[in-house]
């Protein structure tokens, strides 16, 4: 059975499943509840995350699985990797992942590295669920996408998801996978809503959506870029463009067979990713595929990015800072040399 | 001949007696050879030795049971010694080698056995302390009545991870120890310098919980003050800060000239605060041990450390497949 | 500095042509202006002029070669002058590349005589991959993509139009050569080149790639000769031209297309061009093939300024001294096999045009006239044309357009 439910509904679910089905499995983050100790709330939650992803889980599994934190990310993030790697399965958020500085040490040097340096004795069963994207009017601490500089890291693996349907299934994965994983939630997502099937089910590390399919042009999109994708895709189609948009899912593992499959179908690719262009993912795609696949492309490869800047606050800063599906039909008529070809 | 004692006075048994002196005397005599390894160009990599401070490591550990945690330092050697880890399993990662305890792919400054509660060396100051707040979270969460034991350096109390580690473990009243190794030097710059407090266990205060200072010189104070607050924690009062004052012998990493140290200061911490020397005379002067018994487990453990060093040196070195094995549990 | 010899660009539709035969050899004298090569496009063979005095210094596509549009074929510059592709072998067929390798790694020393260092030809990676599986040399294919860089699209297309011109040319057996005969069996073996081989594939070109089809419709031409006679002499006399019927026909067309603008138009890169000058293809047939000179801005001539120019072009068509302008551009393209006797006929369309207009014998047959029959000349017509361009009934009305001009003759006088 599936029902329409929106992507922050679905993440919901999702832990509330893991929770009821794992009693090893925990949240902690700062405001996860919110209230902690405040008598008159009791079991009671004052948030439920700050975006209120986590509502009423409190109440359903009390405060010492729901756990609150003190803004405290070195802290409560490292003490997930300890708590992990002696036999609890935390899901410890992140608000930000622009606060990744404040405790990358934990991510970076403790959970990722436990397991190689201990000759694959220890094992750090943790999801680091975050926020990021731009779009939100958060501005330059609140709205990046930092999912290369994780994606760099051996022994961590990075989920982006899309809709709702995949964000609960790679979720589900999340929690139960016995590496560490960072979770990645646009927050201009939590509103979209789509088809989510009710039961527990896990969608597999490493295998790419194919989110529309086509013969001419491949663009692959990471998270909500997605979306600009196929919106794109829906406009090319009117002039006879046939677009495939692969959603690679996951960033580590990544699937390179499904982009380098496609890419020999179509012969062209586009790669959005709203990051940074300097080491991103856009650019690794991009490599990886110029290395793999070279004799498949009969044009460049061409990369759809952020420019090199902080988030702008402003409004119309901020759309100009976005990928757009303006900016991949230009990029298609430059590709094509034509044009004739031009967003509506 | 021994003297009679009366067993009730003592804090621990004699067979605790001589575990901690064995132990001691492991960890004094591994260092001095790995010292001497790493001389004759024997060891890749950093070296940091623990020797001069093995009261600390043994002093906390003899209280722990196998099932408690800790959680060590680039200078861990004595830890693992401590907490029953393999000689030859820890000689074999220090030489790199494919029986070392992590398969040679974590050296000196990575060496954990999970099974026996070693939860690893760190090679970051202040890397460890969120990590034993999280193992004493899961104690707490599962109710398993363990607790976890955070071995840091002067030099890691001024890290961030300290503040954050001990304010959250306060907060939620978990089993954790944090015990301060303060031997005087972060690298080759005086805690005095570094730190705005006299003490490092002042600094419980700001978080509401026991400081303590012992000598970290003298293993029976540190069992004591360990097992204050081992039980402590157990019965969920949450934390406590032990500082213990010590002295290391060698420098920071092997390779320092120690500039910094004043020839006084060593002689006198080699010449009367050597902490083998100081619990011999205790166990002596107790009855506990003989000389004769003491002299045994000495010439016990100097072979035990050249098989360790035999055997680290005709392990072969790690398959080529080791490189990319256990980046992920999968992947 | 040497000068490079280029292949010209003789037609809107010529994307790459043939060297015919070198009139000059590698270190021959040549005065600017001297024929120093001749190459054919698919409309004509054409003498390329010493851009300036100098030595043919090198020449890098030999005879029989077949050279993208602007590559370059040959240098000319200073006696003892070096070019940099002096010392490498510039253009050559698959054939003799393959040659070329094999004879090398038989001769243990791979690559030496390799043409390693080809000059730069822009090719996207899937397209070199396409080219070398098949055994194609990229310079011979002609590049559409941006900067004229060669697609997949290119390479499949060279590829289909080699795979229908070229079985015979792949199977050559070694030791056989030119026209030798075969003489158990009596079969003459003539390897296609020069202009056969670009018609070959020019024709099968416009068969694969057009939707054409062909309607024939009947046109009482008796008044149209009636009226022919009785000009002729006067218009003889005054403008030195022997007026022809194909002249009145070449008007009539031209009129009707200004009519009926779809069908003066071309159809490329899947978009249609319609064009408000008629540029008139009229064939020609000479022994070495078919020539098509284009009457440049024929709406702007009188019948008799047609008539004109349509037999100086013929005539320099014949004597081979047609100019590079004279047979580019056409946008519609008439063809007359009615000295042959023959009537009604399927001409193939001339891309990227969307018509051409077969006209055939004209005979003399009973025709009712009313009740009563009459002795009428009747003469076909075969109007060949892109149905991706345009349908059957705005065909056929172009064509009854003509065969109402040319049944109402006098109109054509004004």
């Amino acid at each position: 059975m599936t029902r329409e439910i929106s992507f922050s509904g679905a993440i919901n679910e999702a832990i509330r499943l893991a929770m009821r089905q794992d009693e090893n499995v925990i949240l902690l983050g700062e405001d996860v509840a919110g209230g902690a100790e405040i008598d008159h709330l009791a079991n009671d939650e004052a948030w439920g995350g700050v975006m209120g992803v986590t509502k009423g889980l409190v109440q359903e599994f009390g405060r010492d699985r729901v756990l609150d934190t003190p803004i405290s990310e070195a802290g409560f993030i490292g003490a997930a990797v300890g708590a992990a790697s002696t036999g609890l399965r935390p899901i410890a958020e992140l608000m930000f992942n622009d606060f990744l500085g404040t405790c990358l040490d934990q991510i970076l040097n403790q959970g990722a590295k436990l397991r190689y340096m201990f000759g694959g004795k220890a094992q750090v069963p943790l999801t680091i669920r975050t926020m990021h994207g731009a779009g939100h009017r958060a501005a330059a601490q609140h709205s990046q996408s930092l999912y290369a500089i994780f994606t760099h890291i051996p022994g961590i693996k990075v989920v982006v998801p899309s809709t709702p349907a995949d964000a609960k299934g790679l979720l589900l994965t999340s929690i139960e996978d016995n590496d560490p994983v960072i979770f990645f939630e646009d927050k201009t997502l939590y509103t979209i809503s789509g088809e989510v099937p009710e039961d527990y089910y896990k969608i597999p590390f490493g295998k790419a959506d194919v989110k529309r399919q086509g013969r001419d042009l491949t663009i692959v999109a990471i998270g909500k870029q997605v979306h600009t994708a196929l919106e794109a895709a829906e406009q090319l189609a009117e002039m006879g463009i046939q677009t495939e948009v692969v959603d690679p899912r996951t960033l580590s593992p990544l699937d390179e067979e499904t982009i380098l499959a496609s890419v020999a179908k179509t012969n062209r690719l586009i790669v959005i990713d709203e990051a940074n262009p300097r080491c991103s993912m856009a650019t690794d795609i991009a490599a990886m595929v110029a290395d793999q696949g070279f004799y498949s492309l009969d044009v460049p490869i061409k990369r759809i990015t952020a420019p090199h800047t902080p988030v702008p606050f402003a409004a119309n800063l901020e759309d100009l800072y976005l990928p757009s599906p303006k900016k991949v039909i230009q990029a298609v008529s430059e590709l094509l040399g034509d044009e004739s070809i031009s967003a509506i | 001949m021994m003297k009679s004692v009366d067993q009730k006075d003592l804090l621990f048994s004699r067979e605790k007696a001589v575990w901690m002196y064995q132990k001691m005397v492991e960890i004094r005599k591994f260092e001095d050879r790995v010292h001497e390894l790493f001389m004759k160009g024997k060891l890749p990599g950093f070296v940091h030795l623990y020797a001069g401070e093995e009261a600390i490591a043994v002093g906390v550990c003899a209280y722990l049971s196998e099932k408690d945690s800790i959680v060590s330092t680039h200078r861990g050697h004595g830890h693992c010694i401590a907490k029953e880890c393999d000689l030859k399993g820890m000689m074999a990662e220090i030489y790199g080698k494919a029986a070392g305890l992590c398969k040679g792919k974590g050296g000196s400054m990575h060496i954990a056995d999970l099974a026996k509660g070693m939860l690893g060396a760190n090679g970051i100051v202040g890397g460890g302390f969120p990590l034993a707040v999280g193992a004493a979270l899961t104690a707490k969460l599962k109710q398993t009545g363990n607790v976890s034991v955070c071995f840091f350096g002067d030099g890691a109390n001024n890290q961030g991870t300290f503040h954050e580690g001990m304010n959250l473990a306060a907060i939620w009243k978990l089993p954790v120890i944090f015990v301060a190794e303060n031997n005087n030097y972060a690298e080759a710059t005086p805690f005095s310098y570094a730190s705005s407090c006299t003490d490092i266990a002042q600094r419980a205060a700001a978080y509401n919980i026991p400081g303590a200072i012992v000598d970290g010189k003298d293993v029976v104070a540190v069992y004591k003050a360990a097992k204050d607050a081992v039980d402590r924690a157990r019965k969920g009062e949450g934390p406590t800060l032990i500082e213990c004052k010590t002295y290391r012998n060698y420098g920071h990493f092997e390779g320092d000239q120690q500039k910094y140290k004043t020839d006084e200061e060593s002689r006198y911490h080699r010449d009367e605060k050597d902490s083998i020397t100081l619990f011999r005379n205790y166990l002596l002067k107790n009855g506990l041990l003989t000389e004769e018994k003491l002299s045994a487990i000495d010439s016990s453990v100097e072979n035990a450390i050249s098989e360790a060093v035999r055997f680290a040196e005709e392990s072969p070195l790690p398959s080529e497949e080791e490189l990319l094995a256990d980046v992920y549990v999968s992947y | 500095m040497a000068t490079e010899v280029i292949m010209p660009k003789l037609g809107m539709g010529m994307k790459e042509g043939t060297v015919v035969e070198w009139k000059k050899n590698i270190g021959e004298f040549v005065k600017k202006g001297d024929t120093v090569v001749v190459i054919s496009s698919d409309k004509i063979e054409m003498d390329i002029e010493a851009p300036e005095d100098g030595v043919v210094i090198d020449i890098t596509a030999k005879n029989g070669d077949v050279v993208p549009v602007g590559g370059v074929i040959g240098y000319i510059g200073a006696e003892g002058e070096k070019t940099e592709s002096a010392v490498k072998p510039g253009v050559s067929s698959p054939n003799e590349n393959r040659q070329a390798v094999s004879s090398s790694e038989s001769a243990g020393e791979p690559a030496l005589n390799r043409p390693v260092q080809k000059r730069k030809v822009r090719i996207s990676p899937v397209a070199r991959k396409m080219a070398e599986e098949a055994g194609l040399d990229p310079e011979s294919v002609a590049g559409t993509g941006p900067q004229g860089r060669i697609t997949k699209k290119d390479v499949e297309k060279a590829i289909a139009v080699r795979a229908n011109i070229a079985p015979a040319h792949d199977q050559e057996q070694p030791g056989l050569s030119g026209e030798q005969e075969k003489e158990e069996s009596g079969e003459k073996r003539i390897p296609v080149s020069g202009m056969r081989k670009v018609i070959a594939a020019r024709m099968v070109e416009s068969m694969q790639q057009s939707a054409q089809l062909t309607i024939n419709m009947s046109v009482d031409v008796s008044d149209l000769q009636a009226l022919r006679k009785q000009i002729l002499s006067d218009v003889l006399e005054r403008y030195e031209t022997r007026l022809t019927v194909t002249d009145f026909i070449a008007r009539a067309v031209v009129l009707s297309l200004l009519k009926h603008k779809r069908m003066n138009s071309t159809y490329m890169d899947d978009c249609i061009y319609t064009y408000s000058h008629v540029h008139l293809g009229v064939a020609v047939a000479l022994e070495k093939g078919l020539v098509v000179p284009v009457v440049r801005n024929a709406d702007r001539y009188s019948l008799v300024e047609l008539s004109k120019t349509i037999k100086s072009l013929g005539s320099k068509a014949r004597t081979g001294k047609l100019a590079v302008e004279e047979m580019k551009g056409s946008t519609f393209t008439i063809t007359n096999l009615g000295a042959y006797g023959v009537e009604q006929f399927t001409p193939v369309l001339n891309p990227p045009e969307a018509g051409i207009l077969g006209i055939g014998m004209i005979k003399d047959k009973p025709v009712y006239i009313g009740d009563t029959l009459e002795r009428r000349s009747l003469l076909p017509l075969s109007l060949t044309f892109d149905h991706r361009v345009l349908d059957g009934a705005p065909a056929a009305q172009f064509l009854q357009t003509v065969k109402n001009i040319l049944e109402h003759p006098h109109s054509m006088l004004l």
